[in-house]
């Protein structure tokens, strides 16, 4: 809405706006929905999970559950469910409904009061755990030891640890068929790990890192690698994706950044930016996209300073650097729809980056606009002519019966992308690479759409809970 | 407190031509001992909710009428009040310069008193309306200024300085990004609620003090209703007014009379109207008629209802600017103004000495 008034307003932020008090580990935004990025969720190092309100910067839920640092959140598509995934070997999906049981909020979308939280344990500790875009009964978890586990929660439950096997080839002697596998496996390939995985922005692909350098693409209904796509030598530690899905970003161990264009319909990746900080060879501890895709953002982890980088991403230009205070960061995130980043620092302090936007005196007096600089003004011929009144009311009403829609409430909020794959449906090339993607594809929109969950609402929002007193630091002020 | 309940044909309504609009009087509600201030209906629709000048709120059954309970809010009178989307809180405005936050639900009342009281105001605060997501609170005041309030802490997070005169009006865009205040100086502002920033102003070309002012449920425009009997759409974007609404039964030059949009009845006989196309004729509908006509849903029609001082209550079709109904029954100035969720009851409150509640259902 900001931008659609100002659309000049610069499109990253500039300096640290406002703290927060915290002990988080990680941060996360909301990312879609109608309120997309009024909520950021952190992690505490001390397994404590915050729901922050990013306009009145307080608190509003605070979740106890875990016992060691949290490291990956991950919110429902409307926002109802937030996982979060601990070092203590568990992963919680909190259900954000219900704030007090006295309390029953309205909710369009059917009744829902009963909390379902619920705990999911995994034998080892987790790094990061990622709902499935469109149904928060699936979850992609990644663990420490360089484990990849998809768990569905639906009917009876199953698990599967992903591992790097295509097609034909049988677990563990794979090497015997690799000559077909194009010429990224064609060297004997030794078994590598899987790193790090995210779900593609639409559900339909899970994107994974390998420890040597390698991108697998998993189909997950089958559970089997669809291609590889080697970016480099070094292990990749980190991925992430653009809200539209249409570009990727890898952290390798080699220290450098590579942004991916990924092919709306394979799924193939073409790279075509790697930054790398070459003086100070700095490693980095978060990287995303800005909310509209234009920008990428990688927070260094730098012993002594807390920066995060931004680059454009269409041209790979650095175009800032935001410096912070003297603590090392530790996670950072990117507001899904305006110029706002916050970072954690490694204290646990919570940082808000904004732009700082000058005041815009023209805006108190109607009609007035601000120009950037002189202009003749050359008045109409007409201009200050009288002109007859009648004329004036005829030239009135037939402008006002111009037809104008009050009622239809605006549609253009973040939403997740839709899987594409009705493209080739009745094309005639039946074995063409894009159809057998297509129906790929398409299986895996029906697998996740079976067993649907609560989520259902898009206008979900946190109720508060006013039957507490106000918190305790605002009374001693009074 | 009684309830009347209105027979039909005692106060017919008054159509002009034929319109999908008939709302018939359903009951009039008599309990506040003053002036009746605001009224609201409950998001799930179960509930009218009213506020008077005496200072107490009274719930009734919006289908009925009946009376369901009554709170004591204030010793002073009440200028405005605000539900929350989530349907969970009350929010009162009070000429004793306070805001109160209350629950709606008896039952989760745990102590008496109000769950927040909002102070800041230094004279009486005269609107107030829960921000999108109940976590923000905006007041206009007497005092020139308006105050957005965060809830969970009770205190204020940005104070908005700038009108010349009391603040009438406050609302919220649809996001709770946008901030709008309107006032007795006849200007219309926008705020940027993180910032505090004015971002632009709408004003009128008579400069007539905003009765009333708030985003459509499309947040391209803006609607507003000034002392000078006039109810006009402005474009959000280049500040434009794209429709003005006036009719000769619609007076408001003295009290500030609110008014509303809502999504109307689509009316039977001009949909069947609209299928047969006088372009299409020559075609031969046999086989295209039947296919297309169900599918094709008629959207509903953008309507505006407003108070008047005359005590008549008016009804306009937006998109034509033309009065569809004016319900009279009312003695006094209409203040109190509510559309229910599904746009099927509006209950309409009066000024003294009349003081009651009229509802209508079509």
């Amino acid at each position: 809405m900001q931008q659609l008034l100002n659309p000049f307003a610069q499109k990253y932020p500039e300096a640290v706006d406002s703290t927060l008090s915290s002990q988080a580990a990680s941060v996360r935004f909301n990312q879609s929905g109608p309120f997309a990025g009024h909520y950021l969720a952190a992690g505490g190092s001390d397994g404590l999970v915050e729901v922050w309100d990013v306009e009145s910067r307080g608190v509003v839920r605070v979740l106890e559950g875990h016992v060691k640092a949290v490291g990956g959140l991950s919110w429902s598509r409307n926002n109802r469910y937030l996982l979060s995934a601990s070092l203590d070997g568990t992963a919680i999906i909190w259900d954000l409904a219900v704030a007090s049981p006295l309390l029953r909020p309205h909710n369009p979308a059917g009744s829902a009061t009963v909390s379902r939280s619920r705990t999911i344990r995994f034998d080892a500790p987790l790094a990061t755990a990622q709902f499935h875009p469109r149904n928060s009964n699936i979850i992609l978890a990644t663990l420490t030891c360089n484990e990849v586990v998809l768990a569905d929660l639906r009917g009876e439950g199953r698990r599967d640890v992903l591992e790097d096997v295509m097609e034909g080839e049988q677990d563990g002697e794979g090497q015997n068929d690799e000559g077909a596998n194009g010429e990224e496996a064609a060297a004997p390939r030794k078994k590598s790990s899987l790193a790090c995985a995210a779900w593609s922005p639409c559900g339909s692909r899970i994107y994974a890192g390998t420890s040597s350098g390698v991108v697998l693409i998993i189909d997950p209904v089958s559970r089997l690698v669809l291609s590889r796509i080697r970016v480099g030598t070094s292990g990749i530690r980190q991925l992430a994706f653009d809200a539209s899905g249409q570009n990727l970003i890898l952290s390798s161990s080699d220290r450098a950044l590579r942004v991916l264009v990924v092919n709306p319909r394979t799924g193939e990746l073409l790279p075509i930016h790697r930054f790398q900080d070459i003086i100070n060879r700095t490693p980095w501890h978060a990287v995303g996209f800005s909310g509209d895709g234009e920008y990428v953002m990688g927070g260094a982890g730098h012993k002594m300073a807390h920066n995060v980088f931004v680059w454009d991403r269409e041209t790979g230009a650095l175009v800032k650097v935001l410096e912070g205070p003297k603590e090392p960061l530790v996670d950072c995130d990117w507001h899904p729809t305006r110029p706002i980043v916050a970072s954690a620092a490694d204290s646990g302090d919570i940082h808000i980056w904004q732009t700082r936007n000058p005041d815009k005196w023209a805006a108190f007096a109607a009609g007035f606009e601000e120009l950037e600089e002189n202009v003749e003004y050359d008045e109409r011929e007409d201009e200050f002519d009288i002109e007859d009144e009648d004329e004036q009311a005829r030239k009135k009403n037939v402008a006002e019966d111009e037809v104008i829609d009050v009622l239809s409430p605006q549609d253009d909020y973040p939403q997740r992308p839709q899987p594409l794959y009705d493209i080739h449906e009745d094309g005639d090339d039946d074995d063409s690479d894009d159809a057998r993607m297509a129906r790929m594809v398409r299986a895996a929109a029906e697998w996740a759409a079976q067993g649907p969950d609560d989520d259902t609402w898009d206008g979900f929002y946190l109720s508060l809970d006013l039957l507490d007193p106000p918190p305790n630091e605002e009374n001693r002020d009074d | 407190m009684a309830i009347q309940l209105d027979s039909a044909d005692t106060a017919g309504p008054s159509t002009e031509g034929p319109s999908a609009a008939c709302f018939q009087p359903a009951a009039t509600l008599k309990a506040h001992t003053r002036a009746v201030t605001a009224l609201r209906f409950s998001h799930d629709g179960t509930t009218l909710v009213s506020a008077g000048a005496d200072g107490y709120v009274h719930f009734w059954n919006a289908a009925n009428g009946e009376h369901k309970r009554s709170l004591r809010a204030h010793r002073m009178g009440i200028n405005d009040m605000s539900l929350s989307p989530d349907g969970l809180y009350l929010a009162t405005a009070s000429d004793d310069g306070t805001a109160l936050v209350f629950a709606m639900d008896p039952l989760a009342q745990s102590r008496p008193g109000p769950l927040r009281t909002l102070t800041g105001h230094t004279a009486p605060v005269l609107s107030v309306a829960f921000g999108p997501r109940a976590n923000l609170l905006a007041t206009g005041s007497y005092d020139e200024s308006a105050i957005v309030w965060d809830l969970r802490r009770g205190k204020a997070i940005q104070t908005l300085p700038a009108h010349a005169e009391a603040i009438w009006t406050v609302g919220w865009d649809a996001e709770g990004a946008l901030v709008l205040t309107g006032g007795a100086d006849g200007l219309i502002r926008l705020w940027d609620v993180n910032t505090g920033q004015c971002l632009k102003t709408f004003d009128n070309e008579s400069n007539s003090p905003v009765s009333s002012a708030a985003f459509t449920p499309s947040t391209f425009f803006i609607m507003s209703a000034t002392l000078s009997s006039t109810i006009r759409i402005y474009s959000l974007h280049n500040g434009k007014v794209l429709k003005t609404l006036q009719a000769s039964e619609y007076v408001s030059e003295k009290y500030p009379c609110p008014a509303l949009v809502f999504a109307g009845q689509a009316a039977p006989q001009v949909n069947g109207h609209a299928e047969k196309d006088p372009n299409s004729m020559d075609v031969d509908d046999g086989a295209l008629s039947a296919a297309p006509a169900p599918a094709r849903k008629t959207p509903r029609p953008a309507w505006v209802v407003a108070g008047s001082e005359n005590g008549k209550t008016i009804i306009w079709d937006l998109q034509e600017r033309r009065v569809l109904q004016v319900l009279e029954g009312h003695t006094s100035p209409v203040v109190a103004l509510a559309v229910h969720p599904s746009g099927k009851s509006i209950a309409t409150g009066s000024l003294e000495p009349e003081k009651s509640i009229k509802l209508w259902h079509t």
